[in-house]
């Protein structure tokens, strides 16, 4: 009998295991890792949703579909094409802009609908390191009005370009073009100060 | 067309782009590598836009997650990291057909003037060209002017649009085959007012290849393909 494949952690410490590690046990079906995967991101998680839908009762149904997402789609996740993170806050995005677009629809057709207000009653916690938060704020001031407003209706209102062109009152072009060059500046920024 | 399109990359990854529209892009994805790095590097920019926004959830929502999960299968590995295998669809000329190709279109198909012929493609055929899945894609044909055709996997159908290939003599009629493991079946041939031709989807590994034949057609391909279509897997989306 040869010897068996040696399997070693990659890039774990003593400390705390990294995503990476804590998605690849997720996709076995380690339910302990899940938990743990979702004590690391689930602050991040529900920060997005909450801002995205306004309301913290949808944006915790919108967190829930995001984690059985997670959970169901993790023997799929491929870490060649996107980060841990980025792959779950990818997938909270569109869950969030998907309820909003729903909610949206439900209210054109209730005449009766009253408009839900951002329900104040969580309280903001700096829970990113506060560097990385201030960071992506001070990339956010060397973007153009335009860039900045493009990305922001679209990001956080969940309006498609269209949507937001006629909002900002400029020609489509302009719109999907100020959103690609905000982000390629914001990149750029990151980047920089790395 | 194709940098208009790119474009969209910035309203891609911000989910701002309408349905049809996300669609067309993902299939401009798929085709493309340095895009797809680009849309990696703007997505990690985007996921990073709510990092002041986080905030811990009720305890309640956790307890919920891990129960739901509990009770939920997970999905078999693919090679797809984001979606399923979708079909690509792509021409080629057979290494010999290119050759062959130029000599049988030399003699029998008039070059193409760049006039459209004024007779309408059928209304089955122009239906898959307007599908809102639609993919479609135009081919040079060396010296006989271009095909276009468009796939719908909504529709189950492909169409074929000729009216951009130079006529054939009188003697002639293009002829469509279906190639399935190597052999192949007349889809039809192309009389000489019609200009398009639908047909149902092949599988993948299929091909479909356009011939010219004798009036009215043959029993099998006598001469070298035009042009033939893949229907091949890949891995997008």
């Amino acid at each position: 009998m040869g010897a068996a494949p040696r399997l070693t952690v990659v890039g774990g410490s003593d400390a705390a295991p990294s995503l990476e590690v804590l998605m690849r046990k997720v996709a076995l079906g380690d339910q302990e890792a899940f938990s743990r995967l979702y004590d690391e991101l689930s602050a991040s998680v529900f920060g997005l949703a909450r801002r995205v839908v306004r309301d913290s009762t949808l944006a915790e149904e919108v967190a829930q579909e995001t984690f059985l997402d997670v959970w169901r789609l993790a023997t799929r996740f491929d870490v060649q094409r996107a980060g841990v993170k980025t792959w779950v806050m990818t997938i909270a995005h569109r869950r969030a802009v998907d309820a909003v677009r729903t909610s949206e629809a439900q209210r054109r057709r209730d005449v009766h609908a009253i408009i839900e207000e951002y329900s104040p009653d969580v309280v903001a916690e700096p829970l990113i390191a506060a560097d990385d938060a201030a960071e992506v704020r001070r990339c956010l001031d060397s973007l153009t009005e335009l860039q900045a407003e493009s990305i922001r209706l679209a990001y956080f209102n969940g309006y498609t370009y269209p949507e937001v062109a006629t909002l900002l009152a400029k020609p489509l072009p302009t719109i999907k073009t100020r959103m690609r060059d905000g982000l390629i500046r914001l990149r750029d920024c990151m980047e920089a100060s790395r | 067309m194709t940098e208009e399109l790119h474009t969209l990359i910035g309203a891609y990854v911000l989910d701002a782009l309408p349905e049809e529209e996300s669609a067309e892009f993902r299939d401009h994805l798929a085709r493309c590598e340095t895009c797809r790095q680009e849309e990696r590097e703007l997505r990690s920019v985007a996921a990073r836009l709510s990092d002041s926004d986080a905030v811990t959830p009720p305890a309640g929502l956790k307890r919920s997650v891990l129960a739901a999960a509990a009770q939920t299968p997970q999905l078999p590995p693919v090679v797809a990291p984001f979606g399923a295998a979708r079909r690509r669809w792509r021409p080629y000329f057979l290494l010999t057909a290119a050759a062959a190709a130029v000599g049988v279109v030399a003699v029998s198909v008039t070059d193409f003037g760049g006039e459209d012929r004024i007779t309408p493609l059928a209304a089955d055929v122009v239906a898959v060209f307007d599908a809102t899945d639609a993919i479609d894609e135009t081919v040079d044909i060396p010296g006989a002017g271009t095909l276009k055709w468009a796939v719908s996997e909504e529709l189950g159908a492909v169409a074929v649009d000729m009216s951009h290939v130079g006529d054939l003599s009188a003697e002639q009629d293009f002829q469509w085959w279906l190639i399935h493991d190597g052999a192949p079946v007349s889809l039809g041939v192309m009389g000489e007012a019609e200009l398009g031709q639908r047909f149902p989807l092949p599988q993948e590994g299929d091909l479909l290849a356009v011939t010219i034949e004798v009036d009215g057609g043959a029993e099998q391909p006598t001469s070298e393909p035009l042009v033939v279509i893949e229907a091949e897997s890949h891995t997008g989306g």
